[in-house]
């Protein structure tokens, strides 16, 4: 992670660190906060928690139903909105992109936005007909014309996959949170996060979920707000006079000059400080970001836990509110989250919020210690624990949605639809879905102590890369096309799943000791000549040059140790995990390869394993996907 | 229980899907999603090359710190709420169609 910076080719692979907070990077954080308010950001942790665990309490005593447990009983499309918005905005957005933007001004605002625009495809294809066709799950559209027990099973395992690569990550990144902010260990913080979520899930069901999403929502949104409007302020809340501000801001500028120099292009002095609202200082493969973009709109569409969101409403044209009120606070939210990152720019300084993290994920809790009156003050810190808290309660919430997903998925579809084929009464449909919540929530605990000091922040990209390439090629064409058949529907889950996971496992996200090696070595190689010339420079300059050329020279000195340490780690491997030497797969993200690989196997199984009952089931289907319950009704007099 | 189970063998419906105002509105809606859709696709893929391939163009500025990139990008959200309007502004007329012959039919099925 160290050498990414230093490194173009490598550098894209700090997108993949935005999803999270990565567990090495945040070990800063703890000098963020001073031991005496410790205890203040503990209060404002509890409180929020507190808050949200009053709501699971409330919403577990309503439960009974396996339809309550699943869907939460049905809500309205505005309350369904803020969860989806809820379920959506993780902490990357919050903080991962405030700080992308704050060090690469620009390119941070284009990475955000394929979260935003994902919501056309599910508002267009996807959220009317899945509510007009399913129940609970992905598995059920899916099985609706194809054969039931294989859809079913097939679905609920990509689900599934999907929903703990996601997971990992989240779990992680709340883990780092905790243990950054308030000073628990690693193993008890993802111990801690997971038991939050199992409460929610175990006792509350979606109902609780929801009211989480709600809650959780409703705290981000506004902490948001409440930043901008204090970063806004000086400037009349005037955004053209900060970004002009921003614009002629000597932190960004030397920032920039640090960058370029990093990069070895020449820069004409005069335009630097534009080149932070031009395209170009962080993502610079173009073929990679065309990637990330599909896999990012058509994954959105396909995710199980906001798939499952349609099911909590009533009809298909509450599904259809629900996505609008959803994208409402969604670009609300993002929108804010760009005058935050510009505003951390030039308040905080891209220099120091890279010493505090790498990734600059701390862009927005920095902001707000600063705009409370900065790192000594009462207000500072306890705005600072205030952000982080909610940045918290984002990642229990989302966590919370993926591990309902993922065990209705194994619920719903694997016990109670495939093995036992719906013969199983209400009583025992409850309570197979908490056991399988609870063997997802021990499942993902476990993987995330597995994962303590490993770089998984590329695995949430993956999630949206076999949501993308498996599950939407296989419900498209099922809800599109007439002879689409059972066996296409498994091969394109399957294969889909199996390309993109294999596509990462020989792609530059992995580690490759020899690369990395090579990249410390010439980080090195660079740092002792900045030494050399700092030296001499320094043996020339008299008087108040030398404070700033001794903190040159000490930065050079770190790099060759940090450096040093890198090596140090990597001992005598030389192959990556799979035994690769280097990356066979230039893509980080492998869905502008998967997706149409996804779509032409349903297509080509489909075409030479016709299946008639699906293509006899079409026409009943069109008018079911069509008119939901009004033609559900109407056949069945 | 309820179960979703769909029966084996053609159901006949065809009454609904051949119906007149079924096929206009199954085919004014498609033809809504699709227009959309390419709309989208177009104005967020020119967005992804043009930081790609065309930044000249994206750094053109206009006004202080804002150039045509930063208006590309920052329309990308009024122009998907744009979308989504029209989308649900079409679907309502439709809706209302559906309405409107579901009371025929059912008054229909019952003779």
């Amino acid at each position: 992670m160290r050498n990414f910076l230093k490194s173009p080719t490598l550098k894209f692979g700090i997108v993949m660190a935005i999803f999270t907070i990565l567990p090495n990077s945040v070990r800063a954080a703890s000098e963020l906060i001073e031991p005496r308010f410790r205890g203040l950001t503990f209060a404002t942790f509890a409180l929020v928690i507190g808050l949200t665990l009053i709501a699971t309490w409330y919403a577990a005593r309503r439960n009974a139903s396996a339809r309550d447990f699943y869907t939460g009983g049905g809500i309205s499309g505005r309350a369904n909105g803020l969860a989806i918005a809820g379920d959506y905005l993780s902490a990357a957005a919050f903080l991962g992109v405030s700080g992308l933007i704050s060090l690469y001004g620009y390119d941070g605002i284009l990475y955000l936005i394929g979260f935003f625009v994902a919501f056309i495809p599910v508002l267009l294809l996807i959220a009317e007909p899945c509510r007009n066709l399913g129940r609970y799950t992905l598995g059920d559209v899916l099985a609706y014309r194809n054969n039931y027990r294989a859809s079913k099973i097939v679905a609920a395992l990509s689900s599934i996959v999907v929903a703990i690569f996601y997971l990992i990550p989240q779990i992680v990144g709340g883990a780092t949170l905790i243990k950054a902010l308030v000073g628990f260990q690693y193993e008890a913080s993802v111990v801690m996060v997971g038991l939050l979520m199992l409460v929610y899930v175990l006792f509350g069901g979606m109902r609780a979920t929801t009211y989480v999403q709600i809650i959780k929502a409703i705290l981000l949104l506004f902490s948001c707000a409440l930043i901008v409007i204090l970063a806004l302020y000086p400037f009349g809340f005037d955004v053209n006079s900060l970004f002009n501000e921003v614009l002629s801001s000597q932190k960004v500028a030397h920032h920039l000059t640090a960058v370029f120099q990093n990069q070895n292009d020449a820069v004409d002095g005069t335009s630097l400080a534009r080149k932070f609202f031009e395209p170009g200082l962080y993502l610079k493969n173009p073929v990679e970001q065309v990637s990330l973009g599909l896999a990012l709109t058509l994954g959105t569409a396909a995710l199980p836990h906001i798939l499952m969101r349609f099911f909590t409403v009533k009809d298909a044209r509450t599904a259809r509110s629900s996505v609008l009120w959803a994208m409402l606070w969604i670009g609300v939210c993002h929108l804010m989250i760009i005058v935050i990152g510009f505003s951390a720019a030039y308040y905080v300084g891209p220099s120091t919020i890279l010493a505090a993290d790498k990734g600059g994920t701390l862009a927005a809790p920095l902001l707000a210690q600063f705009l409370g009156g900065g790192a000594n003050s009462f207000a500072g810190n306890l705005f600072l624990g205030w952000v982080a808290a909610v940045a918290f309660a984002t990642i229990v919430a989302v966590v919370a949605g993926l591990t309902l997903a993922a065990a209705s998925a194994l619920a719903h579809d694997i016990y109670v639809g495939a093995i036992r084929r719906g013969e199983v009464s209400e009583r025992e449909q409850v309570i197979a879905a908490k056991a399988a919540a609870a063997i997802v929530g021990v499942v993902a605990i476990v993987l995330s102590i597995q994962a303590k000091g490993q770089n998984v922040a590329h695995l949430s990209s993956l999630a949206y890369a076999v949501a993308a390439s498996a599950n939407l090629p296989a419900l498209l064409l099922t809800l599109y096309w007439r002879r689409c058949s059972t066996v296409g529907v498994c091969v394109g889950v399957v294969g889909g799943t199996l390309a993109a996971v294999l596509l990462v496992l020989v792609s530059p996200n992995m580690q490759y000791p020899l690369l990395e090696r090579a990249q410390a070595e010439r980080t090195q190689a660079t740092a002792a000549r900045k030494i050399e010339n700092l030296t001499v420079k320094m043996a020339a300059s008299t008087g108040a040059g030398r404070d700033e050329l001794g903190a040159e020279l000490s930065k050079a000195r770190a790099a060759i140790a940090s450096a040093q340490s890198t090596i140090d780690a990597l001992r005598d491997r030389r192959t990556s995990l799979i035994g690769l030497e280097v990356p066979l797969f230039p893509l980080r993200n492998p869905a502008l390869v998967t997706v149409p690989f996804g779509f032409m196997l349903v297509f080509l199984f489909s075409v030479l394993f016709p299946d008639p009952r699906a293509q006899s089931i079409w026409t009943r289907m069109v008018a079911q996907r069509e008119t939901g319950a009004n033609a559900a009704a109407a056949i069945s007099h | 229980m309820s179960y979703q189970q769909v029966a084996d063998g053609p159901i006949d419906c065809e009454w609904l899907t051949e119906s007149r105002e079924f096929v206009v509105v199954s085919r004014g809606r498609s033809f809504t999603i699709v227009v959309l859709l390419l709309a989208f696709a177009i104005y967020y893929f020119a967005l992804l090359l043009g930081a790609a391939y065309w930044s000249d163009v994206l750094s053109i500025r206009i006004v202080g710190a804002v150039n045509v990139g930063m208006i590309l990008a920052i329309s990308q959200y009024p122009v998907a709420g744009l979308i989504a309007a029209i989308y649900v502004w079409r679907m309502r007329k439709f809706d209302k169609l559906i309405e409107g012959s579901g009371k025929d039919t059912a008054a229909g099925s019952k003779k």
